[in-house]
């Protein structure tokens, strides 16, 4: 028989700290758990004394009493594959000390025999040292509760076992100081848990924080106090495990819980999960690398899995717009790495412009978000890229599928001590098969569609608490046909048609944490973005030149008070040359094919000033609660006015630890400057406003269980303000543009969400919204052209064993809005002999007379499954990995659509994408 | 035993993998063949079975301010040829800059105007008002206002112009207000065809449009494209109904050949094809004074053509004669797959250019 002293779970310990430090705590008592294994046929697992995690004299009130924390005395590695395993506990709850024993400072340790049954339930508990004083009841009581990862055989499968578990109670008779308390009450500390995969926890693993060393006990855990406010370097190993190396931003007067898992050597990639330090946004939703990888239906692709996420609306098909809360496309901000990008995917949403295997993160806030963002009065995304491997080896990557393939390298720079870079592209294939396609359709191709991609990133630390990296990175989209058929409706268009569409960004990032008190950040970046669009005559072209940047200070004034103050800007020069029909308003219908129209011609220079300041009071009174008001401040010589933008998000943990309930809140203003063709002058209509917005939100999150939560969100967004087209006063046929528009949007969501274990990932997402605009005054409401009544996402991935892992999401979704220009048949009142259209003669074309309003009919309600099949080998020094992605696996006619009959009289839905299936394979070292 | 359980486990969930493998793998074989669908489509707009508005040519395609246009109207009424139906074409104008450049903008002058009408009794000359604004038959004139462009605002580029919309009407029936009926933002159009039981008649047989002309500051002008015949394989078309040639008939029906996708039948294969070809000069393209190169290049005229036939199924209705910055295309011809039914049947050809220019003729041939 072995002992095995395990170090209790920590989660939650620095709060409690807290309340017992502000009650004026005078006696603390501890129990800690410490399990004896033993395994009915086999010897224990190795029994080697491990160094106890160095984590002080640490002592953890607990209401009016108090828990030691007793460090691990034994820790052993984690079992060889194939080798059986014990039962190892998943949960914990530390049992009440008995209060009389308390009262008379007896101590006290009991030791248990469980029988653990295959499921991991506690079968039987019996006492086999008992220690009387109610420490018996207590700690029976308490195990009764346990849960257990089961005991397993070699080949996985589980079994009964009995084992013994220990549990110690002690007392800490030291009162502590006043100045201790005080002490105590302002310790950060960060600590957590090293998984190798689900709760399958790491024994004995190395955790450096900032160059201290520590291990890990039976279940995983670890804790470091007294780490201090700011940034640490967060380095995990374990034999047999790729090490992981991170950053930890830890507030003042915080803890910092966090869950690390180790991938096996050739196991995938690393994947992080934050812990429960709370966000300053009501909501900010973040996703994993697993289920970026892993969701069926986005090829792995990482900004495609935001489309799965509340509050997105599902795009039209083949659209690659990102539409959130029912806001435009062009409301919503994406950065990458913090630099604002003019766009997120490649044609039509094949792909993201980053490829999946460089992004650390992808922060989504679909609303209500810091000062820190502004300019746009929807949603942010915020891709972040990782730091290169810096383990002193080279590492690879490549892949290949029907769309694209890319590659990414990464390693030390040579001769350069210190530096690490990565290099990544990607190229597309579409040209190898949509070109002949469209060749053979009728069409000559000049420049078959082809996409790229490229980044490169190399980085330093200059010190310990400091980082600094340059990046480029950038993005490239071609095509250029020639039509020689003309359109039936827009006959007067033929010709060549291009598009081409690039940005490139060159980046610099530093980040220091000065001291205890002070760390800055910032970001600088230079850019130019090209839109180059022809049709026939016609033509477009747009290039911007950009300059970009951030900086920010935090500053912690005292203990649950820190300042963040920052500055961005934007600004650079504009070109733009354009010959083309005049664009119609909103919601006005069709005068006739517009190609026949006189073009509007312009060829014209701007330059663009958009300076902006920020502050932010992130005020924590209680551990519980954070409220975060800021106010921002945005100039633009767009409209030469100053936009000062008051916002408040604040959360409450209406229960700590676990099963954790948090009501959060928030409420700002928000203000997007007119779009450039709106307000330019010779284009648009100068002395604009900027479109303003007031976003409400409420909200809660509840855990269910250690791997299920549940959130709920309520929204609502009051639209003013807004930029909106009309018939200018002063004649003829052209648009003036005035801030004439309102709107609101309105919506709740929920996520429940069962976070990624060892086999199974999954959530189920709703949004009910509706989104509604008045174009004018004295116009009627309508619905918002990317309104969605419902969105119903349902996915999950399982693995099954031996590198394999399937998975499906299925989704159930509202039909998007259309004008329609013919009565659908069914509904009542449509008139088969209504003049539907009207003959134009300049082009022989019909011109329709919509039947009702703007965007009034909604299209079936959609429906898809797609699966998604993966498989894995590992070698010795590499993995292959192959996929087969099946989208609309029952091959559902989803109308995404309405086409007509040349004169109006018919019409008939138009389908989305059949039954698509897509393969692709990826080798990594 | 251990062993021999491990193997079966590992049976059991290799069978298990089968499963999820098995439903993709036939996914991915069946899925095109369920994704190709059989749906029929709408009929072409080159198909002549009703009544049809092939062309309404104006004589000043581009006009100057005070001037007279006269348009005049081709139509065909394809519904029943054995029983040609009495067509009355009705012409109503004095729309000028209506707001937007929109032709529902004029609706607020046309009920004004209408009204007027309405008090004018039978054999009086109309109003002065109403000169040049409402006709009967297929010609019709029309005067612009001598201020049509003087007083609109100057554009901040290019020359100052401005437009006049003329409505027309062709109804194989009898024209009166329309009844209400749900409508959008465009409103819905005023009259309607009735036949003489009062039933209101649909697309088939009433037609209604209209026409814009435009008048710039700087007098340009457009001429209407020239047509110089159509041929057949590289032969000419008489415009001579009784010199048409004889074409072998194709057997398919309609329904037949409508039929699209997995099971479509190749009809062109099936039938003998003849090539349709309007002729143009191949200078039909005028400089566009108003277009110019992003590369600051002059420009021309797009051209293109409209193809009808009253019989028979064309490979494409619309072809393009010449493009702005190439110049002629002279790839324009279209395949004409005949009717299975003997007859004589009309073709029509519709050249058109993107300032308002167009030209119409028509040719006859015979199937058997």
């Amino acid at each position: 028989m072995t002992l095995i002293a395990p170090s209790s779970l920590l989660h939650g310990r620095p709060c409690r700290t807290l309340i017992a430090a502000l009650l004026g705590a005078s006696l603390t008592a501890s129990a800690s758990p410490a399990t004896a294994q033993q395994k009915p046929d086999d010897p224990p697992p190795g029994s080697s004394p491990e160094t106890p995690p160095d984590r002080g004299d640490v002592s953890v009130p607990r209401g009016g009493a108090g828990a030691i924390i007793k460090a691990p005395t034994e820790a052993p590695a984690p079992p060889p594959q194939g080798k059986p395993t014990m039962p190892r506990p998943k949960n914990y709850a530390p049992p009440p000390y008995p209060p009389e024993a308390e009262k008379q400072g007896i101590e006290g340790a009991v030791t248990l025999q469980l029988d653990v049954d295959k499921e991991g339930h506690v079968a039987k508990a019996v006492v086999v040292e008992g220690a009387g004083h109610g420490f018996d009841e207590a700690a029976i009581g308490a195990a009764q509760k346990l849960d257990f990862e089961p005991a397993r055989r070699g080949d996985g499968t589980p079994f009964a076992a009995r084992i013994l578990y220990r549990y110690a109670f002690s007392l800490k008779v030291a009162e502590p100081s006043p100045e201790a308390a005080k002490a105590a009450v302002v310790r950060e500390s960060l600590s957590g848990r090293v998984l190798a995969g689900g709760e399958a926890a790491i024994v004995g693993a190395t955790v450096t924080v900032d160059g201290k060393e520590l291990r890990t006990g039976e279940d995983g855990a670890f804790v470091v106090d007294d780490v201090g406010p700011g940034k640490h370097r967060v380095i995990v190993s374990s034999p047999g495990f790729e090490p992981l190396a991170v950053e930890e931003d830890v507030a003042a007067g915080e803890r910092t819980e966090v869950i690390y898992r180790l991938v096996e050597r050739g196991g995938g990639l690393e994947v992080t999960v934050r812990g429960a330090r709370p966000p300053r946004e009501v909501v900010k939703r973040t996703l994993e690398k697993r289920e970026i990888e892993r969701i069926p239906g986005t090829n792995g692709d990482a900004l495609r899995s935001i489309q799965n996420l509340p509050g997105v609306a599902r795009p039209p098909s083949i659209a690659g717009l990102l539409i959130v809360r029912g806001s435009a496309p062009q409301d919503t901000q994406t950065f990458i790495d913090g630099t604002p990008v003019p766009l997120i995917y490649h044609f039509g949403g094949l792909s993201s412009v980053v490829p999946t295997e460089l992004l650390e993160k992808i922060d989504f806030y679909p609303g209500n978000f810091s000062t820190q963002y502004g300019r746009v009065q929807g949603g942010i995304v915020d891709a972040g890229l990782r730091s290169p491997k810096d383990d002193g080896k080279y590492h690879g990557m490549v892949q290949v599928d029907l769309i694209d393939a890319r590659a990414l390298a990464e390693g030390p720079i040579p001769l350069l001590k210190g530096w690490h870079f990565t290099a990544a592209g990607r190229r597309s294939y579409v040209d190898a098969w949509l070109g002949p396609l469209l060749t053979a359709s009728g069409a000559g191709v000049t420049q078959a569609p082809v996409y790229y991609d490229y980044q490169f990133l190399a980085e330093t630390r200059p010190t310990p608490t400091s980082k600094f990296r340059v990046g480029f990175f950038g993005s490239d989209d071609a095509l250029e046909l020639i039509v020689k058929k003309p359109s039936a409706n827009e006959p007067g268009i033929s010709g060549n048609v291009g598009l081409h569409t690039a940005f490139m960004r060159v980046q610099a990032r530093y980040e220091n944490q000065i001291d205890d008190k002070n760390s800055v950040r910032g970001v600088l970046a230079i850019g130019k973005d090209n839109i180059d669009f022809g049709l026939g005559a016609f033509y477009f072209q747009l290039a911007v030149y950009s300059l970009t940047g951030r900086l920010e200070w935090a500053h912690k004034i005292t203990k649950g008070l820190t300042l963040d103050v920052g500055a961005d800007v934007f600004s650079g020069p504009a070109n733009v040359n354009l010959r083309l029909p005049a664009a119609p308003r909103p919601g006005e219908p069709s005068g006739g094919p517009f190609s026949t129209r006189p073009p509007v011609e312009v060829s014209q220079s701007v330059t663009n000033a958009a300076p902006a300041g920020y502050i932010e009071l992130e005020i924590a009174p209680t551990p519980r609660a954070r409220i975060v008001p800021g106010l921002r401040v945005d100039y633009t010589n767009q409209t030469d006015r100053v936009d000062v933008s008051p916002r408040a998000n604040g959360r409450f943990d209406i229960l700590q630890g676990f099963p954790r309930t948090t009501a959060k809140a928030g409420i700002g203003l928000f203000h997007q400057p007119p779009q450039f063709q709106e307000s330019a002058p010779n284009f648009g209509t100068p002395g604009l406003k900027s479109n303003r917005a007031i976003h409400y939100a409420l909200g809660a999150e509840q855990e269910l269980t250690r791997h299920i939560e549940v959130s709920l969100e309520g929204f609502y967004k009051q639209l003013d303000n807004l930029v909106v087209g009309q018939l200018s006063p002063s004649g003829g046929g052209s648009t003036q543009y005035a801030n004439v528009g309102k709107g609101y949007v309105v919506g709740t969501e929920v996520l429940l969400k069962y976070k990624p274990d060892d086999r199974f990932f999954g959530w189920v997402a709703y949004t009910l919204s509706r989104s509604a605009r008045v174009d004018r005054p004295g116009e009627d409401e309508r619905l918002y052209n990317f309104d969605q009544t419902h969105i119903l996402t349902v996915l999950g991935s399982y693995k099954l064993g031996d590198g394999w892992e399937v998975g499906a999401r299925f989704r159930l979704v509202s039909g998007n809005l259309i004008t329609p220009n013919v009565c659908n048949a069914s509904d009542a009142g449509c008139s088969a002999t209504r003049t539907n259209s009207l003959f134009y003669a300049p082009s022989n074309t019909y011109t329709a007379i919509p039947t009702a309003q703007p965007f009034s009919e909604r299209l079936p309600l959609f429906h898809q499954l797609d699966i998604r099949l993966d498989k894995r080998w590992k070698f010795k020094a590499w993995q292959l990995s192959a996929y087969l992605d099946v989208q609309n696996v029952y091959n559902h006619a989803n109308a995404e659509g309405l086409a007509y009959s040349f004169n109006y009289t018919a019409r008939q839905y138009v389908n989305g994408l059949p039954l698509l299936p897509s393969i692709g394979l990826r080798g990594d070292f | 035993m251990g062993a021999a359980k491990g193997n079966e486990t590992g049976a059991r969930a290799r069978r298990w993998r089968r499963a999820p493998l098995a439903v993709a793998g036939i996914g991915l074989l069946l899925g095109p063949a369920m994704a190709s669908g059989c749906q029929p489509g709408f009929d072409p707009p080159s198909k002549v079975a009703g009544l049809r508005i092939l062309a309404v040519q104006a004589d000043k395609p581009y006009a100057n301010a005070g001037e007279s246009v006269t348009f005049e109207m081709t139509y065909t009424d394809g519904l029943d040829p054995a029983n040609p139906r009495n067509v009355q074409i009705a012409w109503i104008g004095g729309c000028f800059d209506p707001p937007g450049d929109l032709y529902y903008g004029c609706y607020a002058q046309l009920g004004k105007q209408l009204a007027s009408a309405s008090s004018v009794k039978p054999g009086q000359p109309p109003p002065p008002e109403l000169e040049g604004v409402l006709g009967m038959g297929p010609k019709f004139t029309t005067k612009l206002p001598a201020d049509l462009v003087a007083r609109r605002p100057a554009p901040d580029q290019g020359s100052r112009y401005g437009t006049a919309f003329v409505f027309f009407m062709a109804c194989a029936g009898k024209l009166g207000p329309a009844p209400a009926t749900s409508e959008g933002r465009a409103g819905s159009f005023p009259i309607a065809c009735f036949d003489e039981t009062g039933r209101q008649l649909g697309a088939d047989s009433f037609v209604p449009g209209y026409t814009q002309i435009y008048a710039f500051e700087d007098e340009r002008t457009n001429a209407n494209p020239v047509i110089t015949g159509i041929t057949y394989d590289g032969n000419e078309l008489p415009d001579d109904v009784t010199q048409a040639p004889t074409l072998k008939a194709c057997p398919l029906t309609d329904d037949e050949r409508r039929i699209q996708g997995c099971s479509k039948k190749q009809a062109e294969q099936a039938c003998q094809t003849y090539a349709l070809r309007v002729e143009v000069p191949t200078d039909v393209a005028e400089i566009d004074p108003q277009s110019k190169s992003r590369e600051g290049g002059e420009l021309r005229e797009v051209v293109w053509v409209d193809y009808y036939v009253d019989g028979g199924e064309l490979s494409a209705d619309v072809a393009l004669l010449s493009e702005a910055s190439t110049g002629y295309n002279d790839d324009h011809s279209v395949t004409w797959l005949p009717p299975d039914a003997p007859g004589v049947y009309a073709v029509w050809a519709v050249v058109h250019d993107n300032r308002g220019g167009t030209s119409v003729t028509r040719r006859f041939v015979r199937v058997e």
